[in-house]
């Protein structure tokens, strides 16, 4: 197992050299020019190629893809093109905010979609079963940002029990800190929870009527231990793929989420960069999420271990 | 030069747009310039200067009204004659202490003021580097004192010069500083730091797109530590209102060069160390997210009446509407048009609809067909309905537009009514015979468009295929439009100026043959004489002739078909007072909480 783990870990590096290096290149064949969006209607030539010289964009691509790689294996991600702000600054302030959401969406999620999926998968056709299925194609349809928008109309311009934009560092007090987080965490764990269920319950579904289930109600043992001792453990296969998956997602992808609670985490900061061409931050960010998915992949493949002891890796 | 081009702002800001983002400054001090070269205002503008009686301060400027609307109560004032001033050129031109920011501001001492406002990432806030004029409009004067200052009536009068002198034949320019002035990290603000802003404004690593709009100086000196003195190659009218003023003169506005020094030119790109009312807390400035001021306890004008102000970067307008509607933020920079009618009903909410000092129009390529065709431009400009594309494209909040001079220069803005007869009038059936006549309705122009936001484009797409004109909308993330813009590959795009603080802002940019924003090729002998005319002149009202003989041309010739100008709307809970009415422009430091 150890083994497999550092083997794992080498490919991991080669994987996060492979992407990085592809989106250095691929953001440069794009149209458009980082200093351009810079300057906007200020733009003149003069000032554009001392701008350029400054940021030392008017050297050769491989010279920069050189400059930049060698940076990064000294633990540099560089500047912000557009802001001239540390990379790993700006990473490392805009993720504890989106960290704090994707934990807390996916803590709803599982809070949400265990019980639920558990009750669906066990009375399958049943009213429950159908207001489950129902609300799980809602979840999933219905947009994040509609739900935001909704949870800040309710929860924030009605009754004003919570903030509807912003984020607080806990430093500045854990009920700020989290009272800014419940709406953002809301929105994102809808989703999250919509997709749990399904997988939950479609595992529990299989696993109920697997052979070894039906020689433990032959053999009488309790229902509740067939379910969270035999059924259970297998069924989460699945529903721990997604939830890695997920979670790794959700560190690039609460752009919207962010968007529409004002909070400047991961997402955005990504968004940002793409559009005014901020080359160094997309790198940067590209490279954070690259490690999370590899690592997330990594745990889950791990977890499968615990879950099913005939799955072994060498 | 404040103007930028309103989608460009929004697109730089956010994905809210070109009808959301109006800020600017202030226009109108025109008047600046000549303001001494006028030694009396025209009949009813004020005079800027109250202690004193040593000369005319400033030429009146633009007319301003403003509307406040609230469910409670809706007031509408106007204040500002309008008209131009015509002082003798041979008066010795002079500015004086003003009043407003040596006495101290009135109302209720404390409080965190938490501010709202729309940019999806702030990119600079050092002066000499800001390319958002909102942005120097709104946020930077809370930071940055400069030379002068505009007034809510738009006049131009002291701020850290308290008075200035200006020669009979316009190149020297003689400015008396403040005496005790400081800057936030405690250093002094002599004449010396101007010099030194000059100096740092021109220096090439720097790379400060207003370095152009020293060019035509050839001295910058410090005779002594309370003079500051330029010299000028060649008169330049709108030197003060475009260079010098707290917010537009981002080339001129005075920096600590200890604190700069020590930061580097990387570091104070986003950490200006001014000596404005209020002092950023360095630590706190985050480009995405935003940043903190407090009070400046040393501020020349006396403390302000706000301890601190918490600016929050709010990118998206249903939250920008739903976060005042809830009272998370106690006022916001900007309303979105599409926020403006349900604000409207709240009665914890003003919100303020005040002229702006911007224009948009559709700009044609004249350089390639099939707009290098005199009667397919005015069909693309007849062929549009003003009132309908406002109602439409900006539910209704902007005037129509019928020349590049917005309605807060009322010295020298012209409505239809002013005009004989306006060439570019709303005419489908002529406007139909011309576009078939010239071929346009064969063709398909490239219609430039910010994919951030499109609904002028989308809306002058509509009202074309009426005509029988299809146009090809494009749709570009904002580097790539503005690389296309600037290289002139296109056909038409909506383009304008907003945040100006002289029509020579953006109309030189925009009409001189060889203008930055000129991509449009429009190149006429004409519009260069009116525009060095208007730029020597030290007679307002013979600026004024200039700037509306150079619309005459340009609506003639159809250069552009005007479209709107849009209304400058901040918005606040009704608990925060104080808030002078300055178009597209924010002095906080008379801002109070009465709560």
């Amino acid at each position: 197992m150890t083994q497999y783990i550092i083997r794992r870990l080498i490919y991991s590096i080669f994987i996060i050299w492979g992407c990085a290096t592809i989106v250095f290149f691929m953001l440069r064949l794009v149209p458009g020019d980082p200093v351009s969006a810079m300057l906007g209607i200020e733009y003149t030539p003069e000032a554009a190629a001392q701008l350029r010289e400054n940021l030392g964009l008017d050297q050769p691509i491989y010279v920069q893809y050189v400059k930049w790689m060698g940076n990064v294996l000294h633990g540099d991600l560089g500047k912000s093109i557009d802001t001239r702000e540390s990379v790993t600054d700006q990473i490392l302030s805009a993720f504890p905010k989106t960290l704090s959401i994707t934990i807390l969406g996916f803590i709803i999620g599982a809070v949400v979609a265990l019980p639920m999926g558990i009750l669906a998968g066990l009375r399958r056709d049943s009213v429950f079963d159908w207001i489950a299925s129902t609300s799980t194609f809602v979840g999933i349809s219905l947009p994040t940002f509609w739900f935001g928008i909704v949870f800040i109309l309710i929860f924030a311009v009605e009754f004003r029990w919570l903030p509807s934009v912003g984020y607080v560092s806990p430093k500045d007090g854990l009920w700020p800190w989290f009272s800014h987080l419940i709406l953002p965490g809301l929105a994102a764990g809808v989703g999250e929870a919509a997709i749990l269920m399904r997988f939950v319950r479609a595992g529990l579904l299989e696993t109920m009527g697997s052979d070894y289930i039906r020689t433990a109600r032959a053999k009488g043992l309790p229902s509740s231990k067939i379910i969270f001792t035999h059924a259970m453990r297998n069924s989460m296969i699945p529903v721990v793929t997604v939830a890695g998956l997920s979670i790794a997602g959700l560190l690039g992808g609460l752009v919207i989420t962010e968007t529409v609670f004002s909070i400047s985490g991961i997402g955005r900061l990504l968004t940002v960069a793409i559009f005014a061409k901020d080359y160094p931050i997309v790198q940067g960010v590209i490279l954070l999420i690259t490690l999370f998915f590899v690592l997330a992949n990594l745990a889950v493949d791990i977890l499968y271990t615990f879950l099913d002891p005939r799955i072994r890796y060498g | 030069m404040m103007s930028e081009d309103l989608g460009r702002v929004a697109s730089l800001s956010g994905k809210f747009s070109r009808r959301t983002v109006l800020r600017g400054l202030a226009a109108g001090g025109t008047a600046g310039v000549l303001a001494g070269l006028l030694a009396a205002c025209g009949g009813s503008s004020s005079t800027p200067t109250a202690a004193s009686s040593t000369g005319g301060g400033t030429a009146a400027s633009g007319a301003s009204t403003s509307t406040t609307t609230s469910s409670a109560s809706t007031t509408t004032t106007t204040t500002g004659a309008g008209t131009p001033s015509t002082g003798g050129s041979s008066a010795t031109p002079a500015g004086t202490a003003a009043t407003s920011a040596t006495q101290a501001p009135k109302g209720k001492q404390g409080g965190t003021l938490t501010m709202g406002y729309n940019v999806q990432q702030l990119l600079q806030l050092d002066p000499a580097r800001i390319s958002t004029g909102r942005v120097a409009g709104e946020l930077l004067p809370q930071i940055c004192s400069a030379l002068v200052q505009f007034d809510d009536k738009l006049n131009v009068i002291p701020d850290l010069a308290e008075k200035w002198e200006i020669s009979d034949d316009g190149l020297t320019y003689t400015f008396h500083i403040r005496t005790g002035l400081k800057f936030h990290d405690g250093a002094p603000c002599t004449a010396q730091d101007f010099v030194y802003t000059y100096n740092r404004t021109l220096d090439p690593k720097l790379a400060s797109p207003h370095a152009n709009k020293l060019k035509s100086i050839t001295k910058a000196e410090a005779p002594d530590d309370q003079t500051f003195v330029l010299t000028f190659s060649a008169p330049f009218a709108p030197f003060l209102p475009t260079t010098c003023t707290r917010g537009p003169g981002r080339a001129l506005t005075p920096v600590s060069k200890t604190s700069m020094e020590k930061m580097g030119n990387d570091e104070s790109l986003l950490k200006p160390v001014g000596c404005g009312p209020f002092k950023l807390v360095l630590d706190s400035m985050n480009s995405q997210s935003g940043f903190t001021m407090e009070a400046f306890d040393d501020y020349y004008g006396g403390r302000p009446l706000l301890d601190k102000i918490v600016v929050k970067f709010i990118p998206e307008p249903a939250s920008q509407v739903n976060a005042l509607a809830a009272g998370d933020i106690d006022m916001f920079n900007e309303i979105p048009p599409q926020g403006y009618a349900q604000l409207q009903g709240n009665d914890k909410v003003t919100v303020e609809k005040i002229h702006g000092t911007n224009w948009i129009a559709a700009q044609f390529n004249t350089a390639r067909p099939p707009f290098n065709n005199q009667d397919a431009r005015m069909a693309a400009a007849k062929g549009i309905d003003r009132d309908k594309f406002i109602k439409t494209a900006l539910f209704g909040l902007a005037e129509p537009s019928v020349g590049a001079i917005a309605p807060a220069f009322g010295w020298a803005t012209q409505t239809e009514a002013d005009l004989k007869e306006d060439p570019q009038k709303y005419d489908e059936a002529a406007a139909k015979q011309l576009a078939e006549s010239s071929g346009l309705t064969k063709v398909k122009p490239v219609l430039l468009a910010s994919a951030s936001d499109h609904r002028n484009e989308d809306e002058y797409r509509n009202q074309l295929l009426k005509i029988g004109v299809d146009c090809n909308l494009t749709l570009l993330q904002d580097s790539d439009f503005n690389d296309r813009w600037q290289k002139g590959d296109y056909d038409v795009a909506i383009q304008g100026s907003v945040v100006d603080a002289d029509p020579d802002d953006n109309d030189y940019n925009f009409f001189y043959p060889d203008g930055p924003w000129n991509t449009g090729k429009w190149n006429r002998p004409e519009a260069k004489a009116l525009l060095d005319d208007e730029r020597a002149s030290t007679d307002q009202a013979k600026r004024a002739k200039d700037f509306q003989d150079l619309q005459d041309l340009a609506r003639k010739e159809a250069a552009f078909g005007f479209l709107y100008h849009a209304y400058f709307l901040p918005g606040y809970q009704t608990y925060v007072k104080g808030l002078p009415k300055v178009p597209e422009i924010f002095y906080m430091e008379t801002v109070w909480l009465d709560k």
